[in-house]
């Protein structure tokens, strides 16, 4: 673009043209002194504006100089903090638009600054929190109102600025008005600190469930693990199959097919359809044999069908978990023992004295192992002792303060003895036996406060009688507390 | 709440938030309590030596006990079970003792059954409130009082240890909650310097920071939190 200067100079140069095409004496000196005359003022006008900011920036001093600078470096911090939020805004939308392209859910954000984002859908609310300050305890309370029935708001804190929260929903089939509010309190003067947000969902049938298998070792004391577990020739494995209606319409569970279970223990299950979001459970058994010690595990799956009502949905199939059941040889087992076996235990410093009335010293002493001690040393042609299965003491826990009762299974039981503390209390025969129950009551009102040890001391029935019976003990702690109404020892 | 049966425990065992991993060794290590959503605690069976990791051979922290220092049952907050290759299943506590915060292994025949609890007791020394949480939701809140700058509350994950009537205790309210905390400048005080939540005859002080490191509370609150809270439910102290 010409400048001013720039114009005037093309002027100058038409006239001094002009000129020399004219050749006149002395004309020269008359043209230098217009040049001089224009081009001066031009000069001078320039050096006048251009003067202040020069001399300004001179005498700056090097601290307004680094301020300059840190404001600058300020600016462009921010101005990429700005293209961040932005990207990261359309990542957000496109994400948005990618779950309402597979029907998932429909998200929709809160404020200008999208402080909080719902995602929405038929199994759950999703509630994100972000961009809140970077401190403990950002509080938001939320509401949720399903076709106008509101639901009781719920508090949710978070520490950091953001956090995510999830409600479940597990409605039937249809549509929905769900209304999602939440308010929070502004941490910034004009911010606009909640939101209200009603979205119309539609409701598919959606048949799903859930099947797991878990297992434990009967009589074992354990509990059902999905994990590995161990067990001896002889021993049975319980199994338990938990299976949780997950979608939003009823099932009826068929086609259960545990093939791995022994033939005739299969038991459980539910009635009739299992409503949404409810649960069943199967029970089924095996009997650890010798092929299963040969081949060093047992393992099982079981695959169940749930069927929705008709015209809401297909059918289902899953498999469960497999469970794996180890079965160890005598010689395994016995290289294991010898490897575990404790070296002795050191009393290290600041331990605490065990009560003297506990009469245990080992870990192990009331462990409620699954075989008696006979059947854990099989004597050789004396297969029966390790089919022999001692079951457990059971009595109350943590602290009594009246009338208790403690009880062994009586199946398979010939005789039980119970001690309290050493002393005999009584003994029981399998003619005792009380809803399956070898049961003894204990008043522990002349009994001191501290630990009391209680031990069944059992002999199994004959299996043959060519047999000796087998002996076990079990034991169980009972613990006599102090009244519960007293002046604590607290800090205050 | 109470005692879990076999069938929810296996489930809840099994559940996402608490995943079971196998390393190398052939061993399983499961979470047993998450200290929010859920969380397992048992009483113990036999007064086991507390080992510092999953092996009879490990050092020797201390002893399982039987009674707290006010003669209730003593309970341990279970973290996690581990699965050795051959069978044995250790169990990691946390360590009602000073100094706080630890934790330690015991074989799991050591501990009776385990008891699910649902939620935790946030107690926020800076708001000054508490608040108990279940299932996500803030179901109880109240303004408490916490330790003086010179014997502070301390800070940590902690656990419901007892629940103590405090009728003849005017200066505990009507309730008292036993904490596994130790309060970290008393340990010469009587039952060790536990760290209890409980009532005051001192209203007025509250909120503020009048205690000892006890966290007081006003007497209807202590008796609204005594009604809702669990034996083993975790405490978080920030």
């Amino acid at each position: 673009m010409p400048t001013r200067h720039n114009r005037q100079s093309r002027a100058l140069r038409h006239g001094l043209g002009r000129s020399y095409g004219t050749r006149q004496p002395g004309s020269r000196r008359r043209l230098w002194a217009g040049w001089i005359a224009l081009v001066l003022p031009l000069a001078l006008v320039l050096v006048a504006l251009l003067a202040p900011a020069g001399q300004a920036a001179s005498r700056r001093s090097p601290e307004e100089q680094a301020l300059a600078a840190e404001r600058k470096a300020v600016e462009k911090e921010e101005r990429a903090a700005v293209r961040k939020a932005e990207r990261e805004e359309r990542a957000a939308a496109r994400k948005a638009a990618r779950e309402l392209e597979r029907g998932a859910a429909r998200i929709v954000s809160s404020n200008e600054r999208n402080n909080a984002v719902v995602l929405i859908s038929c199994g759950q609310v999703r509630w994100e929190f972000r961009n809140f300050p970077d401190r403990p305890n950002n509080t938001v309370t939320e509401t949720l109102t399903i076709n106008h029935s509101k639901l009781a708001p719920t508090t949710f804190s978070f520490d950091g600025p953001s956090a995510t929260q999830t409600t479940p929903l597990n409605d039937p089939p249809g549509t929905y008005q769900i209304d999602t509010a939440a308010k929070w309190r502004p941490w910034e003067k004009g911010l606009k600190a909640g939101f209200d947000i009603h979205l119309k969902v539609s409701c598919a049938p959606t048949p799903a469930f859930s099947v797991e298998k878990l297992q434990q070792i009967a009589g074992g004391g354990g509990s059902y693990t999905t994990a590995q577990v161990a067990g001896r020739v002889g021993q049975t494995v319980d199994y338990e199959i938990l299976v949780k209606n997950t979608g939003n319409v009823p099932l009826a569970y068929g086609g259960f097919s545990d093939p791995r279970c022994d033939p005739g223990t299969v038991s459980g299950g539910p009635g009739g359809e299992v409503a949404p979001g409810a649960s069943t459970t199967y029970f089924c058994t095996h009997l650890l044999r010798e092929a299963d010690q040969s081949a060093g595990s047992y393992s099982n799956t079981v695959t169940v069908k749930g069927t929705p009502p008709h015209g809401e949905g297909f059918p289902v199939t899953h498999a469960s978990n497999t469970v794996v059941a180890k079965v160890p040889s005598p010689e395994e087992r016995a290289r294991e023992e010898e490897a575990e076996k404790t070296p002795g235990e050191p009393t290290p410093p600041g331990t605490t004295a065990p009560p003297s009335t506990s009469g245990s010293s080992s870990p192990t002493s009331s462990s409620q192992s699954s075989t008696s001690s006979s059947a854990q040393s099989p004597k050789s042609g004396v297969l029966a002792f390790s089919a022999v299965t001692v079951p457990a003491l059971k009595g109350p826990q943590g602290c009594v303060r009246g009338s208790f009762r403690a009880s062994v299974k009586s199946a398979g039981v010939g005789s039980v003895t119970f001690y309290l503390d050493g002393h005999k209390l009584k003994t029981l025969t399998a003619r005792n036996a009380h809803n399956g129950l070898l049961t003894v009551a204990i008043n522990p009102a002349k009994l001191g406060v501290g630990a009391h040890r209680l031990v069944a001391k059992i002999t199994m029935a004959r299996i043959a009688s060519s047999t000796k019976p087998a002996h076990a003990s079990r034991a169980i702690t009972v613990l006599r507390c102090r009244s519960a109404a007293l002046t604590p020892k607290f800090t205050g | 709440m109470g005692l879990l049966s076999a069938t929810a425990l296996s489930a809840a065992l099994a559940g996402p938030n608490l995943a079971a991993a196998q390393d190398s060794a052939g061993a399983v290590l499961t979470r047993l309590s998450d200290l929010h959503a859920v969380s397992r605690w048992a009483y113990p069976a036999s007064a086991a030596l507390i080992r510092s990791s999953p092996s009879a051979r490990a050092h020797a922290l201390g002893r399982l006990r039987f009674l707290t220092g006010d003669g209730q049952a003593e309970l341990y907050l279970a973290l996690a079970s581990e699965r050795l290759a051959s069978g044995q299943t250790w169990i990691r506590v946390e360590l009602p003792a000073r100094p706080n915060g630890r934790t330690g292994w015991v074989p799991s025949e050591a501990l009776g059954s385990l008891h699910a609890v649902n939620g935790f007791l946030l107690i926020d020394r800076r708001r000054l409130r508490a608040t108990l949480f279940r299932d996500g939701r803030a179901i109880f809140g109240a303004p408490v009082g916490v330790g003086e700058p010179s014997t502070v509350t301390p800070s940590g994950h902690f656990y419901v240890m007892e629940k103590l009537t405090t009728l003849r205790a005017p200066f505990y309210g009507p309730y008292a909650i036993g904490t596994s905390a130790y309060a970290p400048t008393l340990s010469e005080w009587p039952g060790g310097g536990v760290v209890g939540i409980h009532g005051t005859d001192e209203p007025q002080l509250i909120p503020g920071r009048p205690s000892h490191g006890c966290i007081r509370m006003r007497n209807p609150d202590i008796v609204r939190l005594w009604a809702k809270i669990a034996l083993g439910t975790p405490i978080e102290i920030t």
